[in-house]
């Protein structure tokens, strides 16, 4: 159990460093298994972690599933633009993802830079 | 849920009807879709998991077998319910998921979902589970795998 303890702690300590990096641009964001587990989440508590996870999950299986029928490659980003901000969301490895909340107007070339690192370091982490 | 209001029919309907929900919705979007069915239907439970202690092995095992088997829903039967180092291991029989079933791979998502629910209802923590074993895959049993995280 430590084990995991542990993980879940250098997880949210890579969420912490990705909103730092993006400088009040990110308003949340979470660590999520491909199956919609939740491992990590930086949110406000007005957020249902749970069940934003599993959609995060969800929207990445509907966009693997377009690539695929569209002999399109590897889904590598899926983008929600909204009125009032973004949802970004990036495989990260085999058996995990990261969901990233962004306010209106942020910096999605920064986004894509940083969550690129991010994703990494948590599929290293979770690997 | 509301009530299920069906004089002729009740509340039962084929395990077909419900593999091509489940297989179809998770053929356009995921397994993710189908285990937080599942686990919604697990926290859907709490009524029932009032008061059992997170120790207490056999009534777990007992309680989830009244309401998901032969006597309840039929969703499977419940063999056992073991605490190890990380959390708890759950073996079942005849699950709706894979019952019949041929794989190389498990196939339980919704199951496995209703035992992560129902696990995370009892335990107050979260969990994430995987599916080790699985009848589809030649396997006398399926076995979930819970971490509590």
């Amino acid at each position: 159990m430590s084990t995991t303890i542990s993980k879940t702690e250098l997880l949210n300590e890579v969420l912490d460093q990705l909103a730092l990096n993006l400088a009040g641009d990110v308003m949340g964001s979470a660590v999520v298994s491909v199956d919609g587990i939740v491992y990590a989440a930086r949110f406000s508590g007005a957020v249902n972690v749970d069940r934003l996870s599993a959609i995060a999950a969800t929207t990445l299986g509907v966009s693997r599933r377009v690539a695929k029928d569209l002999s399109l490659g590897n889904a590598n980003e899926t983008i929600i633009q909204c009125e009032n901000g973004y949802f970004v969301i990036y495989p990260a490895g085999d058996k995990c993802l990261l969901a990233v909340n962004l306010r209106k107007g942020g910096n999605l070339g920064m986004v894509r830079l940083e969550a690129a690192d991010t994703a990494d370091k948590v599929s290293g982490i979770m690997a | 849920m509301s009530e299920v209001i069906r004089p002729t029919l009740g509340s039962y309907m084929s395990i077909e009807c419900f593999r091509y929900l489940r297989f179809g919705a998770e053929d356009t979007a995921g397994r993710a879709l189908i285990i937080s069915a599942g686990k919604q239907r697990g926290h859907s439970l709490k009524d029932y998991l009032k008061g059992i202690s997170p120790d207490s092995e056999a009534e777990i095992a007992q309680v989830l077998g009244k309401i998901l088997g032969v006597d309840g829903t039929r969703l499977c039967l419940v063999s056992s319910v073991k605490q190890t180092e990380i959390g708890y291991e759950v073996r079942v029989s005849e699950s709706a998921c894979c019952s019949g079933l041929t794989s190389e791979v498990p196939v339980c998502a919704y199951s496995l979902g209703v035992f992560i629910g129902a696990l995370e209802v009892i335990t107050g923590k979260r969990i994430a589970g995987t599916e080790t074993e699985c009848t589809a895959t030649g396997l006398e049993q399926c076995l979930y795998v819970m971490e509590l995280l």
